[in-house]
């Protein structure tokens, strides 16, 4: 029996206990931690020792003991983790507290996808649903079904790269409306983001590949007064502000009217900045009612329903949300930028 | 299209424009872009944007009839009265339309003695206001009909032309032709040629041949205006490669009405400045005119279509300024006749367009849709999507996307990476030798940008994409691609520093597998495969299923070490399960054990957590591995392994009998299996 132990008793242990939170409270250098580890937690140590003779104590008592023993242990060993660093570390008056603290950093999403999510969230809450389709597609659903027939100059208004083996890499998401179209009967609020495809070199704002969102509603009144109802409350979501929206004619083979969509700059009011390029307006993007021709090759009643289209930078958008002005950032992947939007 | 604010001013002097950027907003009320802007001796030269729809406004005059509709200015007409000889001009040419499909319409005039030469002053400054470079007076005058009118001409020289014969036909199968600019193209019978009655001496509507050509020597031309159908001028232009300002007009529709006017205007224009003398009468073929045009607009339609209304009064006005002829109108209804220059104009929403436009689009008021509300709650394939990329950046690591293609003789530079993950489709026309081929993996993209980052300031990296990869006949499927390299933790006050390793790399697969509730179904195995470096790699089966591999790749540029991952994201999907299920708290204590032991140095501690888990029973919560150690002074083929057991029973609290007993039974198993030796096993 070790002398310094004495009988196991709960009641001994609790004593026990005290003296272990006192003198702890002393130990302020390294060494004296390590004396104090070996003095109780080593091997030999007091409560290993006390473990050991668990035998001796009476069996109605033992569990009960046992575990009084098992907590005091681990308190201890942890008592003494929260102590490691001491001694090295210390000022006078304790704990060197001017040193670092730890920060443990997360990864973050590229600013491309955060954009689309609050993209896709912000037309979730237009009661619009979020469809996705194929980035290689066919010519059907890039062009012949959206109005654009081969020999049609439209055509080349998206420079497209096409595949060997046939098909084309999507120069919009518009394919999509076309197949959400194909499997769902009107009315229908539908959207969909992601990659395009169109041969533009890379400069500051163009790029072979980019982002897009495309919006499609179909209904038995749809209006192009609905579409700028829809679009003011989107755009002022997206730039958290209130927006003055500006429709100018403009062409796209799936709609009729088509407009280009422009909102007075969010940056500069009216001012004039580099962004909106002195003219207080940022354009961006195309919309416009659905083409006839896009519902009579669905096979959807053009007399019936009326709908309206509409589609949208996601580059655009993050650049005029973070102030970013080269569009070759979002794709170079340097982690001191990509890093910036966590 | 450049354009020249005075000359616009010629067609509609009361456009009331004091200044450039009243014109430019005019402009982008008509729909056209304003790309550039310039003064020029008190004048605005505009570089104008036109959509392909609008072939109509491929002139000047055709700018200043939109504009002229906008503001209710007047439109003169353009004087076009050449002075005619007695002699006719049909003794003098003959034309044959032998195919009346691709050429409508064919026209044209005989100038005789005219002497070329250098064009007047005012003529090389209107035309270098709208950019174009003087040739000789000839051809700078068909040029400015073109761009005052909108409609090409081609003049050729009269005494070139075999037999003074015209014969618009396609070409045959061996003919050649020898064009203004570039070398002699073999013809075929998809294109449309203008012939003499030997051989083609014009593409027809995209440029003429060098034989027939103005030269400084010629004295008498025809003088050409046609129409030819857009669909075989983009067929010639495909076929041949040739292009110019001429086709770039008929591509898009030009004006039928137009070309007796044009040729006029430029008959008496080259008379004007060469001295020619202008032959009587045009000879012109015309065999099917171009039947009128009738739509019809309901009212209520444009309500239907704007959202707002617009009384038939305000609807007919504006499109009478445009040029329509307003017919018969019946009740709710009435017919209109859009002007021949209008090539756009097919249907009703068409004229919709065209009487919104006119309005200002600023009028469309801006209403809310109502309607029933619809579930739009994301799917599951988005919410995998997303609880994947939430998992991967809540563990440190940063997303990143590409564009998707590559150079072509990447994938050559990492043997086996062709077997990995198939071959990379070839684009048709790329824009760069960097962009040619469509990935199959993320895998080449994040190797340079690894690269990239450490050549910049990163000590390490660690990044993930998740994206399409492409197989042949338009296959795709989602990946994630994983790559680390460098530093996983750099060096601090407190902690020294650490490389990424495999583990990093396997912890964030099995991280992913926990997330989707997919750790118990879910094996690894060392494989070797090329492109990982060999002994370093290892793939996970899920349910049997091979959905990624991970290892070690040393990349080809400047022999970095990564480590770099792939999982297969759609088959992932099949199995995941992202439905948390609510999982009741135990009730039970747990009983821990940590079981130290002594196995051979070759000894895969796997195989050894394996045996574990079998053999422990229904009451095994956990194995942690918490220790291995080599060296002194255990003898070189020996090592220590020590695992944490946690024991909880569901229906009652374990006694540490029983307990004993279940790792008793397991230590004789490993002792059995794995010839493992008990170094000590203790409650903890």
């Amino acid at each position: 029996m070790n002398q310094e132990l004495g009988a196991i008793t709960l009641e001994s242990l609790e004593v026990l206990k005290k003296r272990i939170q006192t003198e702890l409270k002393n130990v302020s250098t390294s060494e004296e931690a390590e004396a104090f580890r070996i003095k109780y937690v080593g091997r030999k140590g007091l409560l290993s020792e006390a473990t050991k003779q668990l035998k001796t104590v009476t069996p109605e008592d033992r569990p009960q003991v046992g575990q009084f023993l098992n907590v005091l242990k681990r308190q201890v060993e942890s008592d003494l983790e929260g102590k490691s660093f001491v001694g090295k570390k210390t000022v006078e008056g304790g704990v060197d507290r001017t040193l670092p603290g730890r920060i443990r950093r997360k990864g973050g999403l590229h600013v491309l996808t955060s954009t689309m999510d609050d993209v896709k969230s912000i037309l979730r809450g237009l009661n619009f649903e979020i469809v996705d389709g194929p980035e290689w597609e066919t010519e059907h659903y890039n062009f012949d079904a959206l109005n654009t027939p081969p020999d049609h100059p439209a055509r080349d208004m998206q420079a497209s790269f096409y595949m060997e083996g046939g098909g084309v890499l999507r120069t919009h998401t518009s394919p999509v409306q076309i197949r959400a179209m194909e499997t769902r009967k009107p009315p229908l609020r539908i959207a969909s983001v992601g990659k395009c495809f169109r041969a533009d070199m890379l400069d500051a704002s163009h790029s072979p590949a980019f982002h897009q969102v495309e919006g499609l509603m179909v209904g038995h009144d749809v209006s192009m007064a609905h579409l700028r109802g829809v679009l003011r409350l989107f755009f002022e979501s997206l730039f958290d502000q209130s927006v003055e929206l500006r429709f100018l004619p403009s062409f796209f083979p799936f709609v009729e009217p088509g407009a280009e969509v422009s909102v007075r700059c969010v940056l500069c009011q009216r001012q004039g900045c580099a962004v909106c390029k002195q003219t207080t307006w940022l354009e961006l993007g195309g919309a416009g009612m659905v083409h006839p021709r896009v519902f009579r090759a669905m096979g959807y009643d053009e007399e019936q329903w009326t709908g309206f289209a509409f589609g949208f930078g996601i580059e655009r958008f993050a650049m005029i949300r973070h102030g970013i002005d080269d569009l070759r950032l979002f794709y170079e992947n340097d982690v001191r930028f990509l890093g910036q939007f966590t | 299209m450049k354009i020249s604010w005075h000359w616009i001013k010629e067609f509609s002097p009361d456009l009331p424009f004091t200044s450039v950027e009243g014109m430019v907003k005019s402009l982008h009320e008509c729909g056209i872009g304003v790309d550039t802007v310039e003064e020029r001796r008190g004048d605005w030269l505009l570089d104008i944007e036109i959509t392909p729809n609008r072939g109509d406004f491929l002139s000047l005059y055709g700018v200043a009839r939109q504009l002229a509709a906008l503001h209710g200015t007047t439109l003169l007409p353009v004087s076009t009265r050449p002075l005619e000889e007695v002699e006719e001009t049909s003794r003098h040419i003959r034309v044959d339309i032998e195919d009346v499909e691709g050429c409508p319409r064919y026209a044209c005039r005989v100038i005789q003695g005219v002497k070329v030469g250098p064009s007047p002053a005012w003529l090389v400054e209107k035309l270098a206001r709208v950019g174009v470079h003087t040739v000789n007076n000839v051809v700078d005058i068909t040029n400015f009909v073109m761009w005052e009118l909108g409609h090409p001409l081609h003049a050729f020289d009269a005494d070139r032309i075999e037999g003074s014969h015209l014969r618009i036909r396609r070409a045959g199968k061996t003919e050649r032709l020898l064009p203004l600019d570039g070398g002699e193209l073999l013809l075929s019978p998809e294109i449309l040629v203008i012939a003499d009655a030997q051989r083609p001496v014009a593409l027809a509507g995209i440029m003429g041949g060098k034989v027939s050509s103005i030269q400084n020597s010629t004295q008498n031309l025809v003088l050409e205006s046609a129409w030819f159908h857009p669909t075989v001028i983009r067929k010639g232009i495909a076929m041949t490669g040739v292009r110019s300002d001429s086709s770039y007009r008929f591509e898009r529709g030009t004006d039928p009405d137009m070309i007796p006017v044009a040729l006029d205007r430029a008959a008496q224009l080259i008379s004007e400045v060469s001295g020619g003398k202008v032959l009587r009468n045009m000879v012109e073929r015309y065999p099917n005119p171009d039947p009128p045009r009738k739509l019809s607009l309901r009212y209520n339609r444009i309500t239907r279509i704007l959202g707002y209304s617009i009384s038939p009064d305000e609807a007919m006005g504006a499109l009478k300024r445009l040029g329509y002829a307003i017919g018969v109108k019946t009740g709710d209804q009435v017919e209109v006749e859009p002007p021949s220059f209008r090539r756009d104009v097919h249907l009703e929403v068409d004229l919709i367009e065209d009487v919104a436009q006119l309005m200002g689009y600023q009028h469309i008021p801006e209403i809310s849709p109502a309607g029933t509300f619809v579930q739009v709650r994301p799917g599951f394939h988005e919410r995998f999507i997303e609880s994947i990329k939430k998992s991967l950046t809540g563990l440190g690591i940063q997303e990143t996307v590409h564009f998707g293609f590559i150079p072509k003789d990447l994938p050559g530079r990492y043997p086996g990476s062709n077997s990995a993950w198939g071959p990379c489709i070839p684009l048709i026309n790329p824009l760069r030798n960097d962009w040619a081929v469509l990935r199959s993996t993320p895998f080449f993209e994040m190797m340079s940008t690894i690269v990239f980052n450490l050549h910049q300031e990163a000590k390490g990296v660690s990044l993930f994409e998740v994206g399409t990869v492409f197989g042949p006949n338009r296959e795709q499927k989602i990946v994630c691609g994983l790559g680390m390299a460098g530093l996983a933790a750099e060096k601090t006050w407190d902690h020294p520093e650490r490389s990424f390793d495999l583990f990093d790399l396997k912890g964030t697969v099995d991280h992913l597998l926990e997330t989707l509730k997919l750790s118990h179904h879910s094996r690894w195995e060392p494989i070797d495969r090329e492109p990982w470096n060999p002994g370093t790699a290892l793939a996970l089966r899920v349910k049997g299923v091979e959905m990624a591999v991970i290892g070690g790749v040393t990349e080809v540029q400047d022999g970095h070490w990564v480590w770099y991952g792939q999982v297969d994201l759609d088959q992932m999907e099949k199995v995941a399960i992202i439905k948390i299920p609510h999982e009741v708290l135990p009730k039970y204590p747990a009983i821990t054990r940590d079981v130290a032991l002594t196995v051979k140095r070759y000894q895969r501690v796997g195989e050894l957590a394996e045996v574990i888990r079998d053999a422990a029973g229904p009451w095994l919560e956990r194995v942690t591995l918490f220790d291995v150690y080599e060296g002194s002074p255990l003898p070189a083929d020996q090592k220590n392994v020590a695992f944490r057991l946690v024991f909880r029973s569901a229906q009652d609290t374990l006694r540490h009998e029983q307990v004993n007993q279940t790792v008793e039974a397991l230590v004789a198993k490993l002792e059995q299996v794995c010839g493992a030796r008990l170094r000590a096993e203790r409650p903890s």
